[in-house]
């Protein structure tokens, strides 16, 4: 461990405080969220006392000085328009492109769900893999170089396997993705093209995932979510920072997060948290919910149950990318729902293949299979009144539907087909005409 | 390795007199064991038994695994 760790020392000689700027840009260290202790700003992910996992500490103060309004304004429309709150010492070199995806109203959506206003935060469109992954990723890998590593890998459930192989490629570095090996085609392709070592592995996610933990101990790699998760997970604050800046600076009322390990939705409140805290929004009221797949909810289920621990499970769900059995941040995402008022909710695989179609047919946005949860999860939520139909909410919609195909493959109902001739044509209007008058 | 123990909380403690210092690494100022240390009887989360508490028979199995984050 100490080896795979410690690829660079950090030489902080003199103590210089405008060195340590350089060396660490707004970063002040890494801190256990258990106990408090703080280590360097190396590739390390877990306390060394405690197991308690390590979260990166920032200079507010100097940053305060560094990020307004007016600044983030006038910087390019990417995600490192906020970069002071991003752990990267200097200017990103992997990724410079990556986020402002659309936020999208979605009137005709809000109408079927029957809530006042709705709207998508649209990462099928995220570039360049279409999905949210690119957010983290393009962290970790711009970190991971500062750090002095030449190769990177993942443990994934399809989309950061994605994600690391392309950003990987494109910034020259080499990559290792490790996946189960039961995942959707698309997936496994869209890792293959940019010519990664891509590894299956005889088992599901969490297996993948330890077996990750022993090589990154072994093996002088950056692996993004494992000894690399610190930077990695904080690249997706930034969806939470362009969803209250393209409100008009507004956090929203209500914000539905599907969860996998529950990073995202630990890590979008906690960019509410810092934009209140640096002035850039108002507090108030604000409620963050976690959607999950009935096949695989040790959060939600513990979210409905008043528990502040999850019990493990064996996923068996189609949202694949949400089949994490043993989420490392369930306790977290638990506290911040329970914190700021928001429900854990699960919904089964038809009704994520309906929110698919739901969110197709209403709002000409094609998501995954986590995204038909998220609208799944929603629908629930409205229904039963945690989201007030007077409210507003945000659905974060996190990756492309051309990615599960598989799972709506057989549900997306049947073309017609007819002979190139214009009376085939005008009888088949004829009859629908009939079939729609008869029901 | 074996040892001689009728609770979980009595195992931590025989831990502590063959190794020192590992209690503290194991279990918190309230006496209860750390939230991202997973410790199982027959693979069985003692979450869902008795924590400390829970009983132990002849023959037992207790795992001690950090809980490894990722995802």
């Amino acid at each position: 461990m100490e080896h795979a760790t410690r690829l660079r020392q950090t030489r902080v000689g003199n103590n210089d405080s405008k060195n340590m700027a350089d060396k660490n840009g707004f970063m002040k260290a890494l801190k256990c969220r258990e106990c408090g202790r703080e280590y360097p700003l190396e590739a390390t992910h877990v306390c060394e006392y405690d197991f308690g996992p390590l979260e990166v500490v920032y200079d507010y103060e100097r940053i305060q000085k560094s990020m307004t309004k007016k600044a983030i304004e006038s910087r390019p429309q990417t995600m490192w328009r906020y970069r002071e709150l991003l752990p990267v010492a200097g200017d990103p070199t992997v990724g410079q492109q990556v986020g402002f995806t659309p936020l999208v109203k979605a009137d005709r959506l809000a109408k079927r769900l029957g809530i006042r206003e709705l709207w998508i935060k649209n990462d099928t469109v995220n570039y360049p893999t279409l999905s949210f992954k690119d957010r983290v990723v393009s962290v970790a890998l711009s970190r991971a170089r500062e750090l002095g590593f030449e190769t990177v890998s993942c443990a994934s459930t399809g989309n950061l396997a994605n994600s690391v192989a392309a950003n990987a490629a494109a910034a020259g570095l080499k990559a290792y993705v490790f996946i189960p090996h039961d995942l959707e085609q698309g997936k496994v392709v869209n890792s293959l093209i940019y010519n990664p070592k891509v590894i299956k592995i005889t088992g599901h996610y969490d297996e993948v995932n330890r077996l990750c933990a022993e090589i990154a101990g072994k093996f002088p790699w950056a692996f993004v979510n494992v000894n690399m998760r610190p930077y990695y997970a904080e690249g997706s604050k930034s969806k939470g920072f362009e969803i209250m800046e393209q409100l008009g600076w507004k956090i929203p009322r209500h914000t539905v997060v599907p969860m996998a390990s529950g990073s995202l939705l630990t890590k979008i409140h906690k960019s509410y948290q810092e934009m209140e805290k640096l002035g850039f929004v108002d507090g108030g009221a604000n409620s963050v919910h976690g959607a999950q797949a009935t096949g695989c909810s040790p959060i939600s289920k513990a979210q409905k149950a008043g528990l502040d621990f999850f019990k493990p499970v064996k996923p068996d769900t189609i949202a694949k990318s949400l089949a994490i059995g043993t989420p490392a941040d369930g306790f977290y995402a638990l506290r911040c729902m329970k914190q700021t008022g928001g429900h854990g909710e699960d919904v089964t695989d038809e009704e994520i293949r309906e929110g698919i179609r739901l969110l197709a047919e209403c709002e000409g946005i094609f998501a995954e299979t986590a995204g038909g949860v998220t609208v799944g999860v929603a629908k629930k939520l409205i229904a039963s009144g945690k989201i007030p139909a007077d409210d507003s909410a945000v659905l974060c919609v996190t990756g492309n539907g051309l990615k599960t195909l598989d799972a709506v493959i057989d549900h997306a109902g049947e073309a017609t087909t007819i002979g190139p001739r214009l009376r085939e044509f005008e009888a088949m209007l004829d009859d629908e005409t009939k079939s729609t008058a008869k029901a | 390795m074996e040892l001689e123990a009728d609770t979980i909380g009595a195992a931590i403690a025989a831990l502590q007199a063959k190794y020192p210092g590992i209690e503290e690494r194991l279990v918190d100022e309230a006496g209860e064991v750390r939230r991202f240390v997973n410790v199982y009887v027959n693979e069985e989360d003692i979450r869902f038994l008795e924590n400390k508490d829970t009983a132990l028979k002849d023959g037992d199995e207790i795992s001690i695994i950090p809980a490894i984050a990722g995802g």
